[in-house]
């Protein structure tokens, strides 16, 4: 007849692990010792016992460091990618400042070209680089600021998205209505966080980051605007982008402030250049040339300062 | 306490050293530390209970170690990686939790 069946038969493995924890082979090295007539247990004071705990040990140190220093794959990648973006950073100043230097030596060598005779000619150049952004201005006007909501500060929701989140962050769209409306109310020169504002600038959405001019910002974003103070100040809040702009604190809980400068200085942009414009050439009858649909600018001499179209091979929300 | 100086002389030995442990290597690395944690502990008690035999403890840190690293392997090559791991940490920490017990017991009689 069969031994009977344990009850706990099934849970065999559990029994096993909870029951002997320690390898059973100590307890049978002991009975082997015992039988040859030798003490039970041997001494820990030998080399194996002390190589063994040392290589145990060099392992400890090992694994302490590496949690320690984080260098998991993740990490590593991460820190290249920031050692390039800080890299291409360093790279664009650099070319940055290469260009205004060339810059300046251009106006110098368009004066000493033009000599004396040319000197209206220059204070035409010079009056009209002022309107244009390519030189730096300094003067009155109102400094605009706006800056995510403080519960939306810090969070990477999408701004004002399908899903709801992240209402209270500044679009790209806010800058662009706010720097349109900051020129209908007439300001002369504009710049967003030094950011000078040409005719051929750019405020888009990357991703996340708004950029002037394919440089990101961060905020808070500051829009200064020289023109008149208290006449530029009183015709934006009085417009429908004052409004706007007055709704962006009220519905979203955006941070906004309007105060008025006395004496601001705005950088130039360094590329004022047209590459493809071409002045027509005099002579020609002025029929009316085919206008490109929304080129026109209501009043002519102001230009569409922001473009929300975005470049077909960038992506853009 | 030639034991302990061992361990310390390790322990010394590696910060000093510092060396880069290759990528391959990694992942095995806090399995390797859960199986030597279980030998050490199963070390102590086999002293405390007065069987204790070096070659048994050399034996077990090794075959601890290998059986670890080799189970974690496999499942990396199975795709069921992180899942064996996780089992092996449960096993082992199983195994340490009733050598500390034990220890205890034989320390403080509690």
């Amino acid at each position: 007849m069969p031994p009977p069946r344990r009850l706990d038969e099934s849970m065999s493995l559990l029994n096993e692990m909870m029951q002997r924890p320690v390898d059973p082979s100590y307890a049978t090295a002991a009975a082997r010792r015992v039988a040859r007539g030798l003490p039970r247990s041997t001494s820990t004071r030998t080399v194996l016992v002390f190589v063994t705990l040392a290589v145990i040990g060099f392992l400890f140190a090992l694994s302490a460091l590496n949690v320690r220093s984080a260098t998991s794959v993740a990490g590593q990648a991460r820190a290249e990618l920031l050692d390039a973006i800080e890299a291409r950073q360093a790279q664009g100043d650099q070319l940055a400042a290469q260009a205004a230097a060339l810059e300046r030596e251009v106006a110098a060598a368009q004066s000493a070209a033009l000599g004396n005779p040319g000197q209206d000619l220059l204070a035409q150049v010079s009056a009209l680089s002022v309107a244009t952004g390519g030189v730096a201005v300094s003067g009155p006007g109102v400094q605009l600021t706006l800056d995510d909501a403080e519960e939306a500060a810090g969070t990477n929701a999408d701004p004002r998205g399908q899903n709801g989140f992240g209402t209270g962050r500044v679009t790209a769209q806010d800058l662009q209505l706010v720097t349109n409306g900051l020129w209908q109310a007439g300001a002369e020169a504009m710049a967003i966080n030094g950011q000078r504002l040409t005719a051929r600038s750019a405020i888009r959405f990357a991703g996340e980051a708004i950029l002037v001019d394919f440089r990101p910002l961060a905020r808070p974003y500051v829009v200064s605007a020289i023109g008149d103070p208290a006449g530029l100040r009183a015709r934006f809040v009085a417009s429908s982008t004052g409004s706007y702009f007055a709704a962006l604190s009220a519905n979203y809980k955006i941070r906004t402030e309007l105060v008025t400068q006395d004496a601001m200085t705005l950088p130039g942009h360094p590329s004022p250049a047209l590459r493809y414009a071409e002045k027509v050439p005099t002579g020609i009858p002025s029929t009316p040339t085919p206008t490109p649909s929304g080129a026109a600018s209501p009043n002519g001499t102001r230009r569409a300062t922001t473009s929300p179209a975005p470049r077909p091979t960038e992506t853009s929300r | 306490m030639i034991p302990a100086l061992g361990l310390i002389a390790g322990i010394v030995i590696g910060l000093l050293l510092n060396p880069a442990v290759p990528l391959w290597l990694q992942p095995y690395l806090p399995i390797a530390v859960i199986a030597a944690l279980d030998a050490v502990f199963g070390g102590l008690r086999a002293v405390l209970d007065g069987n204790f035999s070096d070659k048994v403890f050399v034996v077990s840190f090794l075959s601890n170690v290998l059986v670890a690293a080799l189970i974690v392997f496999l499942g990396d090559q199975l795709g069921v990686g992180s899942q064996l791991s996780t089992g092996v940490v449960v096993v082992l920490g199983v195994r340490i939790f009733s050598n500390v017990a034990a220890i205890r017991r034989h320390l403080f009689r509690a």
